[in-house]
């Protein structure tokens, strides 16, 4: 009875997302089959077990094409920028540097991703709005940022844009994904993306999420690493009202550095979940993690971080943090650093901790005449700083600095 | 400047301070000293807001204004300062933003504009040699990674910048050894005028060679029960506490 029920309701939520797409060929005509034997994510899967997604299920989201001219939203006045309106990219603004390809992705001839058992990857891959690949050819190093803004113009809309990054030997290139809020609602973003990174290549990804406290943001990444490449991806959460990264790594060659730097400042009602997960295979490598979150009023944090060491993978060193300031009685976070080691010859350390700021520290700074509220905004700002200082991208780093410095009135 | 009346407090149900009375004018250095458990640094606390404390009774008026309704940044915008005997280590926060933050929120208090760079910078400077603070420590993080002796310092050079007109400072010579003591000692003088006052809590005389206070004043559970002038803390030097905290007599003397 419930079964059926469930599928009904899965049917239901598909049939809007396929009655907009009309033919469907190559990986997204597999990634539609497997959908049919995928269930709708509930907290009864350990997956998704602190994240619900019954508003989204009940959801009814239309897609709505974009007419009319683009605006830049700047963060970096020296990026390539991109704008994805509705999930629709437009054209890139500005020249696109020699030996870097943007092209629209109208079809899935591979896939990095596990579409065949996740059910937003397969949504996506299956259904995307729109898709664009960057492709970066083998010693280019891409001097301008390349800047994809995210916003949508209305409400109630299934926002899918599939992003494919290829950085070729030797090079490297910085992106920054921003998620810019309108004041619409009730839309909901399944954002996809596949980074690959050759030997050597080089790949620094930032994303700001503020697409509004009104929207949904479900937003998987995919990299695959070659020998002696460098990844590193800095999230910010700001804004969402679910929000959702799906964050994993396959580090398939010798010598490689992976590096995921978080942020969620949770407030309000906002709920905010990062599942980060680095597979080690090859021997020699480093990655290192730390998320930290600061939540405050009746938001939730999720952090569930996990390292893979596969037998051959000797010689990792891994780190994972995760620390958490809760700001109200009210707030929650469910934090799940794991590690999984089947080499012997490994440095792995992780730890999670979850605390409130210093009374003592507090008082004191109060005592120096400064106000409670700005007290409480410099031990927030203290305690995310060292993972707002790992960001190198100097202008995207001063622009969360700025937002960040706003965000919190508590 | 500050008068405090019949001041009783407690925590967690436990009476600390039973009564306590207290003048000070300006131009005035006060030495209140005690034995361990006395009372002395929740007479600090007390003063300086910190909400750990249940106020039960008696009143702190400070240049006329009730203190007891004030919040602790409140408190330091009226010109009080509390140099802690455990300064707190703040990691991330620089010295130099936090007090940037603490002179132009006490300026808008006042009703005053920001304080302009220039003045600010020109301020740290000098003061830094006040208190004879190395260079990097100033811009680095309050209190982290600092010696016991240099946090000390930096709590002199805290008071220095914030130019309060009374300053508390509670066991600020605990652990120092003679060298920082002598120059957080010279900073408290050299900030001294007829227009401050200072109150020094101390459990040792030692201080008291240093700065020479006009009152010394005797806590014992949570009373003031002598005061006298600077060669009281000389007595108690010699003959410890106990002739002065035997019987029920004394206590209630004050």
């Amino acid at each position: 009875m419930s079964n059926t029920l469930s599928i009904d309701k899965k049917g239901k939520f598909l049939e809007q997302f396929s009655s907009e797409k009309k033919e469907i060929s190559g990986i997204s005509k597999l990634a539609e089959i497997a959908l049919e034997g995928l269930s709708f994510p509930t907290t009864r899967d350990e997956y998704w077990k602190y994240t619900r997604l019954t508003k989204i299920q009940n959801g009814s989201f239309s897609i709505q094409k974009f007419q009319g001219t683009s605006q830049v939203h700047s963060i970096n006045e020296r990026a390539l920028h991109i704008e994805c309106i509705n999930g629709f990219f437009q054209e890139p603004v500005g020249d696109i540097q020699q030996g870097v390809t943007i092209e629209s992705l109208l079809e899935v001839d591979s896939s990095i991703s596990a579409f065949q058992d996740e059910f937003f990857t397969a949504l996506n891959t299956a259904y995307f709005t729109s898709g664009i690949r960057v492709i970066v050819e083998p010693g280019v190093q891409v001097e301008k940022s390349i800047q994809l803004n995210f916003l949508s113009v209305g409400s109630d809309l299934q926002v899918q844009p599939r992003i494919e990054v290829v950085v070729g030997q030797g090079a490297s290139c910085n992106m920054i994904y921003n998620w810019h809020n309108n004041g619409q609602s009730g839309n909901f973003y399944n954002v996809n993306s596949e980074m690959q990174l050759a030997k050597n290549g080089d790949l620094n990804v930032h994303q700001l999420q503020t697409g509004g406290d009104e929207n949904y943001l479900i937003n998987s990444t995919y990299v695959a690493q070659q020998r002696d490449s460098r990844f590193a991806i800095h999230t910010i959460c700001l804004e969402g009202k679910i929000l959702r990264n799906n964050l994993n790594i396959k580090v398939e060659g010798e010598n490689c550095d992976t590096k995921l730097n978080g942020v969620y400042l949770g407030q309000g009602s906002q709920h905010m979940d990062n599942h980060t997960y680095v597979d080690h295979i090859a021997p020699n490598c480093q990655s290192s993690e730390n998320y930290k979150g600061v939540l405050n009023d009746k938001s939730t944090g999720v952090f569930n971080g996990k390292v893979m060491v596969q037998p051959n993978a000797q010689k990792i060193s891994a780190t994972q943090s995760n620390q958490n300031v809760l700001l109200s009685d009210d707030a929650t976070i469910n934090s799940k650093p794991e590690l999984e080691i089947y080499a012997d010859d490994v440095v792995c350390a992780h730890g999670s901790t979850t605390g409130q700021l210093d009374d003592e520290a507090v008082f004191y700074l109060r005592s120096r005449g400064v106000s409670e509220k700005s007290a409480k905004k410099m031990l927030i700002k203290a305690f995310i700083f060292d993972v707002l200082e790992d960001i190198k991208l100097e202008s995207f780093k001063d622009h969360v600095e700025g937002i960040v410095e706003d965000k919190f009135e508590v | 400047m500050l008068s405090i009346k019949n001041l009783k407090a407690s925590i967690d149900g436990k009476e600390i301070l039973r009564g306590l009375n207290l003048e000070i004018k300006a131009g005035e250095v006060h030495a209140i000293m005690g034995p361990n458990g006395s009372g002395k640094s929740t007479l600090a606390s007390v003063i300086a807001g910190r909400e750990d404390y249940e106020i039960d009774g008696g009143e702190v008026t400070f240049n006329d204004k009730n203190m007891l309704e004030l919040a602790p940044e409140e408190r330091a915008a009226e010109g009080m300062f509390l140099a802690f005997q455990y300064p707190v280590e703040i990691p991330g926060v620089s010295n130099i933003n936090f007090l940037k933050t603490a002179i132009n929120e006490i300026r808008e208090y006042k009703g005053l504009g920001k304080m302009a760079a220039k003045e600010f910078l020109a301020r740290v400077k000098e003061k830094k040699e006040l208190v004879e603070l190395k260079d990097n420590l100033a811009s680095r993080s309050v209190n982290a990674g600092f010696s016991g002796g240099e946090k000390k310092r930096n709590e002199i050079f805290q008071m220095a910048m914030l130019e309060p007109k009374l300053a508390i400072l509670d066991e600020t010579d605990s652990g120092l050894d003679i060298d920082a003591l002598r120059i957080v000692a010279n900073g408290v003088n050299r900030l001294k005028s007829d227009d401050n006052a200072t109150v020094v809590i101390t459990h040792y005389q030692r201080l008291l060679d240093y700065i020479v206070p006009d009152f010394v004043h005797v806590l014992y559970q949570g009373q003031i029960v002598k005061s006298g002038g600077k060669d009281l803390a000389l007595e108690l030097e010699e003959k410890g506490y106990d002739w002065l905290t035997k019987g029920d007599t004394v206590t209630e003397e004050a």
